[in-house]
């Protein structure tokens, strides 16, 4: 992030703690999208990801004449986001699948994963990623994309270190099977 | 199972620097069969090549209708805080906020970080988690503040006095404005300085409360005793947690910032000294069995050392025994001067 960029949304937070509604509003143009996405990413679901991130901006309007961001504006925005996805996701309590006993078993010959290249690897291993359960596509995406520890990641979801191990796992070996799968149906 | 303890490194991997010991796992790991080998490729080829950017589809969030949506529910919180008659922040009952900050942050929350909800702007709190972070206070002074750490700014920051308190460890480099003394308060101790840069280490698992002064002048007052210290570049006062003593001592210890700097110097210091430093550096125990090596001489320069390797050196050097008692406490047996 420049380091201007960080410095003019202070002065935007500035002036939305005087209740500039063009302050805010420039504020949530900003950053809207980007913000749906991080959390779309986990969840997969528009709906869940646009609540999520106005509720975020509603209560940046509700404590406006409080709150004191110190660091980057888009940090705070980006876990607040991730928050409140995760807020909503431990309410819902699910419980998460046994691991399976089922060892994943590299094959003999060359992996399929191996002989693709570039656009259509990305594609396709994009498309796997998407079609991951929730709750394991969930647990993933902490750890991959929000760079957590195996432990912040239990603790965030109140989850057991076990069950995050079992899911991530869980969730590269189907997309390396989906991979597979792609492959030898376009054989 | 083996593999999930790989692919967690893996995961680990793709964002951070991987130890030498989750190196060494990995690489052992892909010897052992070619099996292996090509499962950790086949993960790793997954994971470069998952999209880095944020949902491709950008185009089906909607921004200026979610905008409006957005106004008109704010209008609606306005005129509810409108009801309730609006509280003007005050300045009254500021101990019991500094209190309640603190007491967020000693329960550990990550939340304290996340939304600062409920604090008012007169009492500002600086705080890190796992990494230690630079902060620049509104007067221009410097604060380098060490991992698990707590600074809270008093109300009026600025205005007669820039006073706060501290948990954990801070390096201060404080801009000199006449009149307007910066005071510190870490526990028992207060430091008052009026331009200088210094260390003050009040960490809840060490033995004493450290002020370290690397430039200027700073007077520091135990505030139950009412005893006072001036100390000047390069010397530190101790207060010991056991005897309540405040003491002075002039250092040759070059190591009081070594978190920051990610050095550790050794100059000609006793072994016992170096100890002290060491543990202070890495937060670990290190208990000297053969009392006769205290006086050792030892000198030595590390630059961004694990504690294996600075422990390694010794044992080479002084021919000691290193027992690791626990996870991070270590006892150093037998041994001899040279």
């Amino acid at each position: 992030m420049e380091e201007e960029d960080i410095h003019l949304d202070h002065q935007l937070m500035q002036r939305i703690s005087r209740s500039d509604n063009l302050a805010y509003d420039t504020l949530f143009r900003k950053y809207y999208v980007y913000l749906c996405g991080v959390v779309y990413r986990m969840t997969q679901d528009k709906h869940q990801a646009e609540d999520a991130v106005q509720e975020v901006f509603l209560e940046i309007w509700r404590k406006r004449e409080t709150i004191e961001i110190k660091n980057a504006v888009k940090s705070y925005l980006h876990r607040a986001s991730v928050n409140k996805t995760l807020n909503r996701i431990r309410a819902s309590k699910v419980k998460y699948e046994e691991e399976e006993k089922l060892k994943s078993i590299p094959s003999e010959k060359a992996s399929p994963l191996q002989l693709m290249q570039g656009a259509e690897l990305q594609n396709v291993i994009d498309k796997a990623y998407k079609s991951l359960p929730e709750r394991c596509r969930i647990v993933f995406t902490m750890v991959k994309y929000e760079g957590m520890s195996y432990k912040k990641t239990a603790e965030k979801l109140e989850i057991s270190v076990k069950t995050v191990e079992n899911q991530v796992s869980k969730a590269l070996r189907i997309m390396r099977s989906v991979i597979s799968k792609y492959k030898s149906e376009s054989e | 199972m083996v593999e999930n303890k790989i692919i967690e490194i893996l995961m680990k991997g793709a964002h951070d620097e991987l130890t030498k010991r989750e190196i060494v796992i990995l690489t052992k790991f892909k010897a052992e069969s070619a099996e292996n080998s090509r499962f950790v490729e086949e993960n790793r080829l997954i994971l470069d090549n998952l999209s880095v950017d944020v949902a491709q589809d950008s185009t089906i969030f909607n921004v200026e209708s979610a905008l409006q949506t957005v106004n008109s529910k704010k209008d609606h919180v306005a005129s509810v805080r409108q009801l309730n008659a609006p509280t003007p922040a005050k300045k009254t009952s500021y101990n019991w906020m500094s209190l309640a900050a603190a007491a967020l942050v000693l329960v550990g929350l990550t939340t304290l970080f996340f939304t600062f909800g409920g604090v008012r702007s007169d009492s500002i709190v600086y705080s890190t988690t796992d990494q230690s972070e630079v902060f620049t206070l509104e007067d221009g002074s410097e604060i380098t503040l060490n991992k698990q750490s707590t600074l809270t700014l008093k109300a009026g920051f600025g205005e007669k006095l820039r006073e706060m308190s501290l948990e954990g460890e801070a390096f201060f480099r404080v801009k000199n404005i006449d009149n307007q003394p910066f005071i510190v308060q870490a526990g028992e101790l207060q430091v008052e300085v009026i331009g200088t840069a210094f260390n003050v280490d009040c960490r809840s698992n060490r033995e004493s409360i450290d002020v370290y002064v690397a430039e200027g002048k700073v007077k520091v007052t135990n505030r139950v005793s009412n005893g006072k210290v001036v100390l000047t570049a390069g010397q530190v006062a101790i207060l010991h947690n056991q005897t309540r003593i405040l003491s002075r001592k002039t250092l040759g210890n070059q190591n009081q910032t070594s978190w920051i700097t990610d050095k550790l110097s050794f100059n000609n210091v006793t072994l016992e000294q170096a100890i002290e430093e060491i543990e202070s550096h890495f937060d670990i125990d290190i208990k000297l069995s053969n009392r006769a090596l205290s006086d050792c001489k030892y000198t030595s320069l590390f630059n961004d050392p694990d504690p294996e390797e600075v422990l390694e050196t010794l044992s080479v050097v002084f021919d000691v025994q290193i027992v690791k008692e626990g996870k991070s406490s270590y006892e150093l047996m037998g041994g001899k001067c040279n």
